[in-house]
């Protein structure tokens, strides 16, 4: 005797067979890996190779504290297998409603494919009373740690652990790529040193616009001695900036760093009083033509640099 | 961007996007400056607070029942995961004239299969662009006029259970449905409650699109369908079952942004509209119908400045407000406007003159979008 098969029975079963089947050409696909800023994605590159899909929500010329929660990241975030953020609320104006909103619990805080690259990176200006009287300052610390090429290793290590915990089957993939970056980052990073002491930056004083670059400091010896902002995010008052032009004259401040997304007219003013060089330095891959990925963005701040400082090609 | 930035914002401004987490709760110590008893306070919710104080002139204020000065409320808002699936975000707004209320509430689930997300509890109602808007948020010392006429002073907001299907296509579309109670409202409101039976159907289809990487547009469609007070019948012979009578609300609006990506924090332009039109029942089959909107435009010129306009309508008023908004920093701001009624009626008591300054303190939340 022949049965009818229901029709809810057999919605049931085409349902499954679609569903094994995605699941199954899900298993086969590269991951998703969604990161806050190209820096992170840039790193994410070297160390997930052709296993991974990686895309920036931000361009490397965007101020990453101020990067507009648009909801076409959702559809970014909703397939994202793994989702790497800078940390310590860098990205908190931004990011988490994002997250809350991207229906992937997987990438929300706590979950299987979220990262925040900064977990083990010896965090700077941390501690210490917090308040807003003293701008808009990150309770969590100093959150710009890519800018030390040394951070950069750790945020590698994170990516891989994080990568390998998605992906077991193709952990000594990723560890040999990690194992590949740290030598070209170990092999660059001497090079880097040797550049920064030609060109006179250990122990050299200067300005920078925003609070952007003590990792930057902390690797290549220089000695950062005020700002053009007052505080984080308060733009400068006419004495402040009398104050400044003063004390870079006294100081014998060698250079004025700028980030790009701040208007240069200001600080090339306050650069042309106290007959400072200025450069607008990329503060992420992306920010200048020449800066295509992590390890290219140190070069290319050290070229600009010596430019700035009047010298020629290397 | 007014400047004012947390969390509670974003519920509002982010429409289509929804809740904003919080951000770490900071670290407290012990009030005794000794180290604590165990690690209880760093799981505390967010705990953020905005003020509203605000100064009104002119010849109209006499007419419009406001003082001179008024704190207007402040909304204490307390925010933290709940568990792996679950958030919670309370919104306590307080006022001298109208004590304490519950302005949101809600358990938002956010690990639903599906592209699904939903929540319970009392919240502001997801219909068009500005009703989710919290008062001190907008960029307005007021409320324009239809939403004033339909939602009241604070918004069409109800205690009730809401789902959010974000669409799997390749662009983004996401599909509202909130069932609630039908709120209270003042007279003349969109709504009536009748029954606590009654309830508030609400539905809203939003999508967005990128026009550029500094330009976009938000596109939205709304339907709400509640209580219109009690249907009268001729006879009490046998006992009447009242039923209610509906009221329909349907509402289209439009947002376009530009911001310049690469000088994010010197230039930006929001330029919004939103169109709604009420029908309700009357009783013995007959029904009304009104219609209204308005247009706004906030443009930032400066690094802390913002000009802005807007020109709404109601039912054969019309009216118009200017604004000039300085922001000291994210967290403040002091807006000076001048709002104009009745222009098809040229009376100079349709002027008033506000001062509105609105202050945020706790954690950094989440940038309006």
């Amino acid at each position: 005797m022949r049965h009818r098969i229901h029709p809810l029975v057999r919605i049931a079963a085409a349902t499954a067979v679609a569903l094994i089947w995605s699941g199954a050409a899900h298993a086969g696909a590269r991951l998703s890996v969604i990161t806050t800023t190209p820096d992170l994605a840039s790193i994410a590159e070297e160390i997930g190779g052709d296993r991974v899909a990686v895309e920036s929500l931000s361009k490397g010329y965007q101020d990453p504290h101020f990067v507009d929660a648009k909801p076409s990241y959702l559809l970014k975030l909703r397939k994202a297998d793994l989702f790497v953020e800078v940390g310590r609320d860098l990205e908190a104006g931004w990011a988490p409603g994002l997250l809350n909103n991207a229906r992937n619990a997987r990438v929300r805080p706590g979950g299987i494919g979220f990262l925040d690259a900064s977990a083990g990176v010896a965090i700077l200006e941390q501690g210490g009373r917090v308040g807003r009287e003293q701008g808009d300052v990150h309770p969590l610390g100093n959150p710009h740690h890519w800018l030390n090429p040394v951070n950069g290793l750790v945020i590698a290590a994170n990516i891989r652990d994080a990568l390998t915990r998605l992906a077991p089957a193709e952990a000594k993939y990723f560890h040999d790529r990690f194992v590949s970056f740290e030598s070209r980052l170990k092999s660059k990073l001497d090079g880097w040193r040797k550049d920064a002491a030609s060109l006179g930056l250990t122990g050299m004083k200067v300005v920078t616009y925003h609070r952007s670059w003590p990792y930057f400091a902390e690797a290549f010896g220089l000695d950062v001695v005020d700002y053009v902002e007052p505080r984080p995010g308060v733009p400068p008052a006419p004495r402040h900036v009398q104050d400044l032009i003063e004390l870079m004259k006294a100081q014998k401040v060698g250079l004025l760093i700028v980030e790009p997304y701040f208007d240069p007219k200001l600080p090339s003013r306050i650069a042309q009083s106290a007959g400072v060089p200025m450069v607008v330095l990329p503060p992420s891959v992306g920010a200048s033509p020449v800066a295509r990925g992590y390890l290219d963005l140190f070069d290319a701040q050290l070229d600009l640099i010596r430019k700035a400082l009047g010298g020629g090609a290397p | 961007m007014r400047g004012l930035i947390r969390a509670a914002a974003a519920v509002a401004a982010l429409g289509c996007i929804g809740a904003a987490a919080p951000t770490a709760a900071p670290a407290q110590s012990s009030p005794s400056g000794g180290t604590p008893p165990s690690g209880t306070n760093l799981l505390n919710p967010a705990i953020s607070a905005v003020g509203w104080f605000q100064a009104e002139a002119g010849d109209a204020l006499s007419d419009s029942g406001s003082t001179a000065f008024s704190f207007r409320e402040v909304e204490i808002g307390f925010q933290a995961n709940v568990d792996p699936y679950s958030r919670a975000d309370f919104f306590v707004a307080v006022s001298p004239e109208e004590g304490v209320e519950l302005e949101e509430g809600t358990v938002t689930f956010l690990a639903l299969p599906a592209g699904l997300k939903a929540k319970v509890g009392k919240f502001r109602s997801n219909f068009g662009r500005f009703n989710r808007t919290h008062p001190p948020e907008t960029p307005f010392a007021d409320r324009p006029l239809a939403a004033e006429a339909l939602f009241g002073d604070e918004g069409l907001s109800a205690v009730g259970g809401s789902a959010s299907w974000l669409l799997p296509l390749p662009f983004y579309a996401n599909l509202d449905a909130e069932v609630t109670n039908t709120p209270e409202m003042e007279e003349g409101g969109a709504f009536t409650p009748n029954r606590g039976k009654d309830l508030l159907y609400l539905g809203r289809l939003s999508t967005y699109f990128d026009l550029s990487e500094a330009a976009n547009v938000a596109i939205g469609g709304s339907f709400a369908d509640g209580a219109n007070g009690a249907d009268t019948l001729p006879s009490d012979d046998p006992p009447p079952t009242i039923n209610a009578l509906r009221a329909r609300l349907v509402g289209a609006d439009l947002t376009f942004r530009w911001k310049n990506p690469r000088r994010a924090i010197y230039r930006s332009l929001v330029a919004q509209m939103e169109w709604m039109r009420r029908r309700a029942d009357l009783p013995l089959g007959s029904d009304v119908e009104a219609t209204g909107g308005y247009v706004w435009t906030d443009f930032q010129f400066a690094r802390r400045w913002h000009a802005g306009g807007r020109y709404d309508w109601f039912e054969g008023i019309q009216g118009a407000l200017g604004f000039v908004t300085f922001n000291p920093s994210e967290f403040s701001s002091i807006s000076g406007q001048i709002r104009r009624d009745g222009l098809n009626g040229r009376s100079h008591k349709d002027t008033l003159y506000f001062l509105k300054m609105t202050f945020s303190i706790g954690p950094h939340g989440q940038h309006p979008f």
